[in-house]
This record gives structure tokens, C-alpha cells and sequence, in this order.
């Protein structure tokens, strides 16, 4: 008998079955577009791979290590710096930092590439201030066009991933720590390094996880920038030389390097783990003085100048720009697409993941942790990867059914497929988002729940849920953020003569029309902007 | 067990049937259709989709992606695709989609009669709509045009750090490279490309618009970029543009020997195409006199109808050239080999 059943019979007595098949079904639902992808693992090596091998395999993983790794440095720098200096001190403008630098992640890194290479491009912004107060031909051109400005711009936007949690950590019932390490003489740089840091990194790290796959999800963004990576090659590999085989090493190279990582991440970590008190007072914020102050200010303001006013600014002045050229009437068709298919995504997606979650919390089984473990692969692959392994589902699937007598394509081109895609592909962000939730839960109301012979079914809707309101909400918000942002699937799935707000930005940006690329672009901003904040007022109310 | 549905989960099961219910493609299928995948997503297109609506009855239904992704849907489909045209903006993709067996002969005598055969499937499985030519971009200032008349030319020392192209991952660049290759052989295509590495000025990156304005901001000298595109930036209403191109001057190159390299914008008949007939009349519309002219003037490329003469006034001003009449059809076979030489040369 296997491991993980014989552990599972051991624990039968208070196990759930329904609730552990549940879960089992939903990781098959997600998993089963990746599965059928890289089962092509088996598949002999293509005709490409050893020609890319022996060429360009090398700057592939030397720039794909060089962006990724990067950007999960940098965005943890600026996340969890920005995060400490809004929840501990007081400077100007620090309560409205703490809501703002949730906002760069309404910008797709598709976009921020672009906008900033249209910034300090031929003609820019940044060309017309120096010709403000200097010569024509002294005027500096930096070509941004490189993997380390790439990176940059990639933790720019990113960072709130690891700014949110911080925040939530340092703003929680901390004060204790803070305080007891402050009265025996600590110095504040010190508390922070060998008190707080650590109490952090939890989320911190799980944070700069997810900046780290959208990083090697991203093509646009490198592809302008003539970055090549694993990514970029993955495509190059399967659609450009029709080779199946070798884009499949290429994406397990990414899904294996990634798992590394966690395993690297997990040992040196060790036992330390941390879990929240539910007593003790938040850490009361102390006013900055003097040049302290402004340094802080000038920080945040750094953050949210360059990761989000810069952008959503220069695609508003390009908006009023083309405001005559540009085809509005598509544009309310595409934005309410884009909200309805979000918002349902998310719905769906937190929903399936609570259910996913609490089945975690009823077994604590070896099973059910590989269950969520390998549920979130699909996060790891480029979303067109998963799309054509969804292609290959939903196609057999039609065929089944065709051949028990339906008519109609059914399942292809429809957007119900393209939900199935969603979810197996951004699954990974509610989940991870949601555990820390389950865990402030004390178990004691579980067992209190169960001991009164009440189901888990009511457990979990009467019990937890109530608790947990604004956090499901916020959790639901960063799903949406990026099914808002989400391209790769959509653009293949969807069905006949159907726009999203991203689509339109493709269209516009793929035929080298950058300013009318930046209507819909900015659209996405802004709706991605108002849950944004939402959420950001959600989750900072004590 | 009980196991009751939070509402949240009971909405979005009422949210999935009805979002699987919602294809439009199945809502019209009482209605005359053609279904398209297109990589083509132009203004000027959509409106001459609704004037062919107009005109005949048959609604057009678009989906839009890169011509890759939309071969590999295609692919996945199978038998069952309910598309009837592929729209692609070059000609290595038509080749690839044809020798995958995913396409099959059209029956238009309508099309035989007006576009030239160099320039079509030799099994009438795909025809041109539109042409683009690859072209040399030079600095006014700082280069003589009649110093560079060929491609090959740009593979000579003498540009050292003075050349500037996009990626190698562009279907353009490919198409180009499997030209050479065509033309020059094996060893000498090889050679060209090496040599025009070495002279890249920076490393491959940005779209053709980025080319110009990187030589207008003296970047480099010269760059391999789109006629279309060219004219999208002399008529861009971004004043900087305009001026960078207003910098630049164009090559059309091996005017003396083979032509200039062009490609095409084409469309193919799918293999299961459910609605042929329609299909037909609409790669007939498109090369209507009527429809080229909106793709000549709006877009600036070339028409493949004969019968438009009047090319609006950047093309015009461009002037006649020479294009190669190497059959188009005929690149395909080079295109994975052009690729490997990128990958080889270092040109990303």
C-alpha cells in the first residue's frame, strides 16, 4: 500500500471523504491542461533541441536567472522596506503611502515595458526635460532595453506582493516584540534585522514567490526588450519551429528550478515558523524627526512615483492624445468582458480554494499537502502553455461527447473553457493567499465545531468564514488584479469576436500603434486600481 | 454529509453555465457565417468585414492572436474547428500551416484571375491580400544611399557597429533570412549573417518603429524594417515620429539583381472549413479593387490587385521598385533553417 493511503486509513476515522475528494477533484481539474503538457516529457527530444541547446540554451538560463532571481531580490528590498517604514513610523504622506504602493500591481508588465521605453525613448518625456536647460546634442538617451533595467521595472510593479503581507505582519499585534526588544537597548536598525525581519519572512518570501512567477510568465514585456529567456524560448521552440518536445524540457527547466527554489527556501528556514498571536497591541507608530523623515518620504515616494505615477501618468497623457483617433466603441464592450470574466474568475477561484484550504486544514496528510503543492503548478508555466494544454482537453473533451452524438462544438472557443483556464492557471495565487487566513484561525473552534457533532460543511460557512470577511475579499481582489492583466490565454481561448481590455492593448501594441495601445492599457489601470484600494482599506482595518 | 454551497460558490456555478452557454459562435449559426482566425487586428480590416456584411448577408466572426498561436488552435482543433480562414501577416506561417495538412485548396477562378502566381500557393491553398517589403532604413545625415544597394551589403566591415535590427523571433526577420538563404545557398546565407551580426550597432531589440527612431537618435546607421511600418511613422501623430522619420531614408535593395525581398499578408482555406463558400467570397472581396484600395491607403501596403493604381501618397512617393519574384511558396522549406543561423550567428 502507498504511503499516502496507508496515512490516510490511519487518520479514516476522522477523516472526510467527501471533502478530501473534493479537494482531489479540484487539483485534477487544475492540474490536468498542465499534465497533458508535460506528459510530452516522455516524448522523444525534438528536432530543435539540440541546435538551441547547443546556441542560445545558455543565454536563455543565464537571463532567466538574471530577471527572475533579481526581481525577487529587488521587489523584496522595495516590499519589505516600504512596508516597515509605513506600519512603524509616521513621515508625510505615510498613511496615504500605505494605501498607494498597493497600486503598481494594477500595471501588466507588458505595459511597463513599454511605457517606459516610450518615457526615455526618441521623443519622450524624459528627452523634452533635458532639452529644457540643455544642448541638443548633450541630451542622454539611456537604452533602458537591457535584462537589468528589465529587472528593475519588473520588482517595480511587483513588489506590492511583498509590500501586502509585510504590512499585514508589521501592522498585526506585534507591539510586544517590537516593544521588549526596544526597551533592552536594541537599536532600531537592529530590531528590525534580528526581531521583525524574521517574524516577516514568511510572508515576505511567499510574496516574492509570486513577483518570481509572474516574472517567468512574462513575454511581452522581454520580448520588446530582446531579452531572451526560458519563456521567450519556450515559444520560440513550440510555436515559431513547431517543436512540442524541446519547449517542453524548456518549461520543465522552469517548473523544476522554481521547486528548487521553495525546497532551498524550506531548509533554510528550518523549524522556525511563525504564527501570529491574537494578543498584544499593534506596534504604535513613532513620528520620524529631521533628515529621517524625509528619507522616508522620499523612499515611498521613490516606489510609487517610478512603479505606478510614471506609467498610469504617461498612458493618460497618450489617452488624451489620440482621444480623436481612438475607436471607442469597442472599448465599453472589451472593459465590461474584462470586469465580468475577473470578477466570475475570481469568485471561482477563491471559492475553489477556500474548499481546497479547509480540506488542508481537516487532513493533515502527507496527500493533501502534495494535493496543494502540485495544484499550483500551473502558476509556474507561461500562460500559453497552459493554454494549449486546455486546448487539448477541452478538444478531446468535445470529441467525446461528439461521438456520443452532440452536434456543436461545445466546449472549444467557449468561454467556459477559458474560465477552466483561469483557474488552472491563477488556482496557485488564491490558495497561497488564503492558508495565512486559515491559520490566525485558533483550532479550537474546530474541534469545539466537531465535538457538537456539527458537519464541516457548517464548520467552515458558520464558523470561519464570518471571521474572515475582508480578507476573502481582499484575496478575491488580487485574483482579479490579475485575471484583469491576464493575455496569453485569452488571446488563444476566447471565442469569435471577443475583446478583453488586454486583448485590445495587444492588438494595438502588436501593430506598433503605442499610443492608441494606451487607451485600453490604462483602463486596465484604472478599473484594477479601485479594488486595489479597497483592498488596501479592507485589510488595514484593525 | 451535509455539505452545503457558501453562496459565493453557488454564484459562480450559475456564472460557469452561463458563460459556457454564451458562445456566439453557436447563437449564429442559423445566420450565414465565416469564421476567422486572423493575426491580423487592423481598424481598416474590421470595417472592411462589415462592408462585406453589408454587401452579402454573411456575418464575419474574428478571433485575433499571433499567427503562431493561432496555427496551433487550428492544430488542436482539428475536424472540428469551426474556422474557415487563417489570416496571417507573412507568408512562413501560410507555408507551415499547408505542409502541417491544415489547409486545403480554395476554388476561385475570381482569384487565379488577378493574383500573380510567384506571389500565391502553387496548390491554391493560400493567396496573398496585401505585400510588404523588406527595406534598408539610412541616416540621411550620416549615410550616402547610393553607398548600400544590396542586402548583402550590410554584412560589410565597412558598417561596423552601424547596423541596428529587431529580433530574430520576428516572422519578418525570418522570412527575410530564408530569402537569402534561398537565393545565396547554405554558406554564403551563413556567411551574410555572421557578417551582419558583427556589425549590429547594439544588441536586437524593440519593434520595427524602434529601428528608425534608434538610428534618428544615432543609435546606428542602417536597419532592416517594413514599408508599412515606415508609413505608420510618417503619418504618425506623434510629432517625434514623424521627425524620425523624416530622418531616415529608404533602400529598396538588390534592385539590380534579385529585387527587393518582400512578403505577404495572406489568407488560407482551413482543411474542415464548415463554411467554404462563404470563405471564398470573402478572399474574393478582399481582393476586390474595392477593398485593396482601403488596405493600400489606410494601412500603406502594397495591393496584390493590379487593377489599384492609385497607392496614396507615401507609397507613391516611395516610388516603383523591383520586388523579388522568387515564388513565396517556396521560403517555407527555408524558414526552421533560417532560424537555426540566427541561433548560430548570436543574432537574438
Amino acid at each position: 500500500m502507498t504511503d499516502w493511503l496507508r496515512h490516510w486509513n490511519a487518520k479514516r476515522k476522522a477523516a472526510y471523504p467527501a471533502w478530501f475528494l473534493a479537494a482531489l477533484l479540484i487539483a485534477g481539474v487544475v492540474l490536468l491542461p498542465v499534465a497533458l503538457v508535460l506528459l510530452h516529457l516522455m516524448d522523444p527530444e525534438g528536432p530543435a533541441w539540440a541546435g538551441l541547446r547547443d546556441t542560445v540554451l545558455a543565454d536563455y538560463v543565464t537571463n532567466t536567472v538574471t530577471v527572475g532571481l533579481g526581481g525577487f531580490a529587488l521587489s523584496l528590498v522595495f516590499g519589505i522596506s516600504s512596508a516597515w517604514l509605513v506600519s512603524v513610523y509616521r513621515f508625510p504622506l505615510s498613511r496615504f503611502f500605505g494605501h498607494a504602493l498597493y497600486l503598481p500591481l494594477a500595471i501588466p508588465t507588458y505595459i511597463v515595458a513599454y511605457a517606459y521605453s516610450d518615457v526615455f525613448g526618441y521623443g519622450g518625456p524624459f528627452e523634452a526635460v533635458q532639452g529644457l536647460f540643455m544642448a541638443p546634442d548633450s541630451i542622454w538617451r539611456p537604452d533602458i532595453k537591457n535584462p537589468f533595467a528589465l529587472t528593475v521595472l519588473y520588482a517595480l510593479v511587483l513588489f506590492p506582493y511583498v509590500f501586502i503581507p509585510c504590512k499585514m505582519v508589521f501592522g498585526s499585534r506585534l507591539g510586544s516584540y517590537y516593544e521588549a526588544a526596544m526597551s533592552l537597548g536594541m537599536k532600531p536598525a537592529r530590531v528590525f534585522f534580528s526581531v521583525m525581519l524574521p517574524l516577516a519572512r514568511p510572508a515576505a518570501v511567499g510574496g516574492g514567490f509570486l513577483v518570481l512567477m509572474e516574472i517567468l510568465n512574462d513575454f511581452g514585456g522581454a520580448k520588446y526588450f530582446g531579452v531572451t529567456t526560458l519563456t521567450t524560448g519556450i515559444f520560440g521552440a513550440w510555436f515559431s519551429k513547431g517543436d512540442l518536445g524541446t519547449a517542453v524540457r524548456f518549461a520543465a527547466m522552469l517548473v523544476f528550478g522554481v521547486l528548487l527554489l521553495i525546497w532551498l527556501e524550506r531548509k533554510m528556514r528550518g523549524r522556525a515558523a511563525y504564527t501570529e498571536k491574537n494578543t498584544g497591541t499593534p506596534i504604535t507608530p513613532t513620528r520620524l524627526v529631521g533628515a529621517a523623515r524625509w528619507l522616508a518620504f522620499g523612499w515611498c515616494a521613490l516606489l510609487f512615483f517610478f512603479g505606478f505615477a510614471l506609467v498610469a501618468g504617461r498612458l493618460l497623457f497618450q489617452t488624451i492624445w489620440v482621444r480623436d483617433k481612438f475607436p471607442w466603441a469597442k472599448l465599453a464592450d472589451s472593459t465590461w468582458n474584462s470586469f465580468a470574466m475577473a470578477g466570475l474568475g475570481a469568485m471561482l477561484i477563491v471559492t475553489l480554494a477556500l474548499l481546497m484550504a479547509y480540506n488542508g486544514r481537516l487532513h493533515h496528510s502527507r496527500a493533501t499537502l502534495w494535493i496543494e503543492r502540485t495544484s499550483s503548478i500551473g502558476y509556474v508555466l507561461p500562460g500559453a502553455v497552459i493554454a494549449v494544454g486546455v486546448l487539448a482537453l477541452s478538444t478531446g473533451l468535445d470529441a467525446m461527447l461528439r461521438a456520443s452524438g452532440w452536434q456543436a462544438a461545445l466546449l472549444t472557443g467557449s468561454l467556459g473553457i477559458l474560465m477552466l483556464a483561469y483557474v488552472s492557471r491563477f488556482f496557485a495565487v488564491g490558495l497561497k493567499q488564503l492558508e495565512p487566513a486559515f491559520e490566525k484561525i485558533p483550532r479550537s473552534r474546530d474541534e469545539a465545531g466537531l465535538a457538537l457533532g456539527k458537519s464541516p460543511g457548517f464548520i467552515l460557512t458558520r464558523l470561519h468564514l464570518p471571521l474572515m470577511p475582508r480578507h476573502l475579499i481582499a484575496v478575491g481582489i488580487l485574483v482579479f488584479i490579475d485575471l484583469l492583466k491576464e493575455l496569453p490565454l485569452t488571446l488563444i481561448l476566447r471565442p469569435f469576436n471577443y475583446h478583453t481590455l488586454a486583448t485590445q492593448t495587444f492588438a494595438f501594441a502588436d501593430n506598433e500603434m503605442l499610443r492608441l495601445a494606451a487607451v485600453p492599457a490604462l483602463c486596465i489601470v484604472l478599473c484594477g486600481m479601485l479594488p486595489l484600494l479597497l483592498s488596501s482599506a479592507l485589510l488595514s482595518k484593525k | 454529509m451535509k455539505f452545503s454551497l457558501p453562496l459565493i460558490s453557488k454564484f459562480s456555478l450559475l456564472a460557469i453555465l452561463w458563460a459556457s452557454c454564451a458562445s456566439p459562435a453557436r447563437e449564429a449559426e442559423k445566420e450565414q457565417v465565416v469564421n476567422l482566425y486572423s493575426h491580423r487586428h487592423y481598424e481598416s480590416d474590421q470595417r472592411l468585414y462589415d462592408l462585406f456584411t453589408q454587401q452579402t448577408g454573411i456575418k464575419v466572426n474574428v478571433v485575433e492572436a499571433s499567427a503562431d498561436e493561432v496555427v496551433k488552435r487550428l492544430e488542436a482543433e482539428g475536424a472540428n474547428s469551426p474556422a474557415d480562414l487563417i489570416i496571417t501577416a507573412d507568408v512562413g506561417r501560410l507555408t507551415r500551416a499547408k505542409d502541417s495538412g491544415l489547409l486545403q485548396p480554395f476554388a476561385s477562378t475570381v482569384a487565379d484571375g488577378i493574383v500573380n502566381p510567384e506571389l500565391a500557393d502553387p496548390d491554391k491553398m493560400w493567396y496573398p491580400i496585401t505585400v510588404r517589403a523588406r527595406v534598408i532604413a539610412y541616416s540621411k545625415e550620416r549615410v550616402k544611399p547610393e553607398s548600400i544597394t544590396r542586402f548583402e551589403d550590410l554584412a560589410d566591415p565597412r558598417w561596423a557597429k552601424k547596423v541596428l535590427a529587431r529580433s530574430s523571433s520576428n516572422v519578418y526577420n525570418q522570412s527575410l533570412v530564408a530569402s537569402v538563404l534561398a537565393h545565396l545557398g547554405q554558406e554564403d546565407g551563413e556567411k551574410w549573417v555572421n557578417g551582419m551580426v558583427a556589425n549590429f550597432a547594439r544588441e536586437p531589440k524593440g519593434n520595427d518603429r524602434d529601428q528608425v527612431k534608434d538610428i534618428a537618435a544615432g543609435v546606428g546607421d542602417l536597419a532592416l524594417v517594413n514599408t508599412y511600418y515606415m508609413g505608420l511613422l510618417a503619418n504618425s501623430d506623434d510629432p517625434a515620429e514623424r521627425e524620425a522619420y523624416e530622418k531616415v531614408g529608404i533602400i529598396f535593395p538588390n534592385q539590380t539583381d534579385r529585387g527587393a525581398h518582400i512578403n505577404i499578408s495572406g489568407v488560407g482555406l482551413t482543411k474542415h472549413a464548415p463554411n467554404k463558400d462563404n470563405a471564398t467570397k470573402l478572399l474574393e472581396f478582399l481582393l476586390s479593387p474595392e477593398a485593396q484600395i482601403v488596405l493600400v491607403q489606410e494601412n500603406y501596403e502594397y495591393p496584390v490587385n493590379g487593377k489599384v493604381n492609385d497607392l496614396g501618397p507615401f507609397l507613391m512617393g516611395l516610388g516603383e521598385f523591383v520586388p523579388d519574384t522568387y515564388p513565396l511558396s517556396k521560403f517555407g522549406s527555408y524558414m526552421n533553417e533560417a532560424t537555426d543561423l540566427c541561433n548560430r550567428a548570436g543574432w537574438q
